[in-house]
């Protein structure tokens, strides 16, 4: 089966995708160690770290870009997010993370993430290929 | 002359590279939303001044050396510092300090230093149709479902970036197109007398961002009506628990009627007693009796009918449990004009400004239980304060404030 990823912010990176339900960067990952800690999320006590992520949409306070920018600063924000809907306050804290000479979140836009769960995944900017594990 | 700035054509000049940096990131991530169109703003709010580290302190900094200053009207969101009561905060002396500067920066570039999370009902209140850059979720749905001014879920950086520019990516909730609603929920089957209580509207608000997610909702066959403070926390509880940035109630919101040929098209969707008890549950119900440990009041922060309405509702005594409520320096300023801030002091209120309890830390313990008449507190205590919620009326929280056992009498569901 192929996938069809639009890239927003390109990037190099492999591992497994985790599909998880919407979540908030703000109120819902800690800044202290980067674990999933929103009220009632099935995937509470996740730590979204280095990990590749595929998830619809963010949900919940603007100042998620903040949270997402401090976790890429501390070095414990996700490897990259597939989102099939793109959103502001996502792209702003991978974008401004390059403006302070950091590297930003790798952002992949696309349909049917729930597929994704598990697969491994390798990315080189534009070119995008998944495995079955 | 256009408003619009088509970003494959015009050659653009700027004043200083602050401001050329700015228009950089907003024409960056106006590609990324998939627009090549700006439109100009008539105003901003930024939630970017709310000290989370170092990060967001470096980009502030390079901006100020470069030169930046605001094109727009912009008032400034909540901080982690409360400048009147500093003794309040218990975060470290260099987080504090760090916070102050980045206040500082914000306000160097010429914000409006309200630090309010309702800059609507003080000082910054778009009016219908105006284009704006607004950050902080309850605001952007403020403005958008309650004032019919337009502006989308900025995030932070975005809303201080657009009001640098003076421009924001044409896109999403700025186009008329993009603002009907496409889900219908209908209050058909909960009873008047529940519609009718405060409290029903921060519940439906989080039940309406759990059902319609990042839909737009218009909510018909109710009895609600126009009150800004309880659309207020409506819009607050349902921006927390959904994406948010836009609702309409039929009759009630200025941009509902446009769409009332709309209602007879599209599947509706029942809200049920079942639905509002369980998104109480989630909130926090609690059993009476329960022990709770403090009350949190004013997320979005209160406004000052909302206390005058706490004040005719105070006891004569001290309340047995500590007592917040988060305000900005305006409306508490309105309460000492008028003799008011004695008697909350009387009963141990400790009234919050500049900030709010879940976004600094204010509570005495890391844990305990909260109990708030917001479904926005409610939505984020626990994961912000490590605090549990209880969520009642404000006559509940009141009582239950008098001995620190949970009254439950007003919402029955």
């Amino acid at each position: 089966m192929t996938y069809h990823f639009k890239p927003i912010v390109r990037g190099i990176f492999s591992g497994e995708v985790v599909y998880i339900q919407p979540f908030s960067f703000w109120g819902g990952v800690s800044i202290d160690n980067g674990e999933l800690i929103q009220k009632g999320h099935p995937n509470r006590g996740l730590c979204i770290k280095n990990k590749i992520l595929a998830v619809k949409n963010l949900i919940g306070s603007s100042s998620s870009s903040s949270v997402l920018l401090e976790l890429i600063r501390k070095n414990i924000a996700p490897k990259a997010i597939f989102l099939e809907n793109i959103d502001a306050i996502t792209c702003m804290g991978s974008i401004i993370a390059e403006q302070i000479g950091l590297d930003p979140l790798p952002i992949y836009q696309g349909g049917n993430l729930k597929d994704l769960h598990r697969k491994t995944v390798k990315v080189e900017n534009d070119k995008i290929n998944f495995a079955k594990i | 002359m256009s408003n619009f700035i088509d970003l494959t054509k015009e050659e653009t000049s700027f004043r200083n590279l602050g401001i050329k940096n700015a228009f950089e990131i907003v024409a960056k991530a106006a590609e990324f939303l998939g627009t090549k169109k700006l439109v100009k703003i008539t105003s901003a709010h930024t939630d970017s001044c709310l000290y989370f580290g170092e990060s967001g302190l470096m980009f502030a900094k390079k901006l100020s050396e470069l030169g930046a200053e605001v094109a727009v009207p912009t008032s400034m969101n909540v901080g982690s510092l409360d400048l009147l009561h500093p003794e309040l905060i218990q975060s470290k002396r260099d987080t504090k300090i760090k916070a102050q500067q980045l206040l500082n920066y914000y306000e160097g570039f010429g914000c409006e230093a309200i630090y309010s999370c309702a800059p609507y009902q003080i000082s910054n209140r778009p009016e219908k149709g105006d284009y704006c850059a607004w950050g902080e979720s309850n605001a952007i749905s403020f403005i958008n479902s309650v004032l019919g001014a337009k502006s989308n879920r900025c995030g932070d950086f975005m809303d201080i970036c657009c009001a640098i520019a003076g421009y924001a990516p044409y896109y999403g909730l700025l186009i008329d197109e993009n603002r009907k609603p496409n889900i219908i929920l209908s209050l058909n089957k909960i009873s008047k007398s529940l519609q009718n209580q405060k409290i029903f509207y921060p519940l439906l608000g989080a039940v309406i961002g759990r059902v319609s997610q990042n839909q737009i909702p218009i909510v018909i066959d109710h009895y609600l009506k126009f009150n800004e403070d309880s659309l207020k926390s409506l819009g607050a509880a349902a921006a927390s628990t959904g994406d948010i940035g836009l609702y309409h109630i039929d009759k009630v919101t200025p941009e509902a009627n446009k769409y009332s040929h709309l209602i007879h098209q599209l599947p509706v969707i029942e809200i049920t007693d079942e639905m509002m008890l369980d998104e109480w549950k989630f909130l926090g119900n609690g059993k009476s009796g329960d022990k709770i440990d403090c009350i949190a009041l004013g997320s979005p922060h209160f406004s000052y009918d909302e206390f005058c309405e706490v004040y005719q509702l105070l006891p004569n005594k001290k309340f047995t449990i500590p007592f917040y409520i988060c305000t900005s320096r305006f409306v508490y300023n309105l309460l000492t004009e008028q003799n008011m801030l004695q008697k909350f002091q009387k009963c141990g209120v400790t009234i919050v400004t500049d900030t709010c309890v879940v976004v600094t830390p204010i509570l005495k313990n890391i844990k305990g239980t909260l109990m708030t008449n917001s479904g926005k507190f409610a939505n984020y205590s626990l994961p912000n304060t490590g605090y549990k919620s209880v969520f009642g009326s404000l006559l509940d929280c009141i009582k239950t404030a008098m001995t620190g056992k949970l009254v439950c009498d007003d919402l029955s569901l």
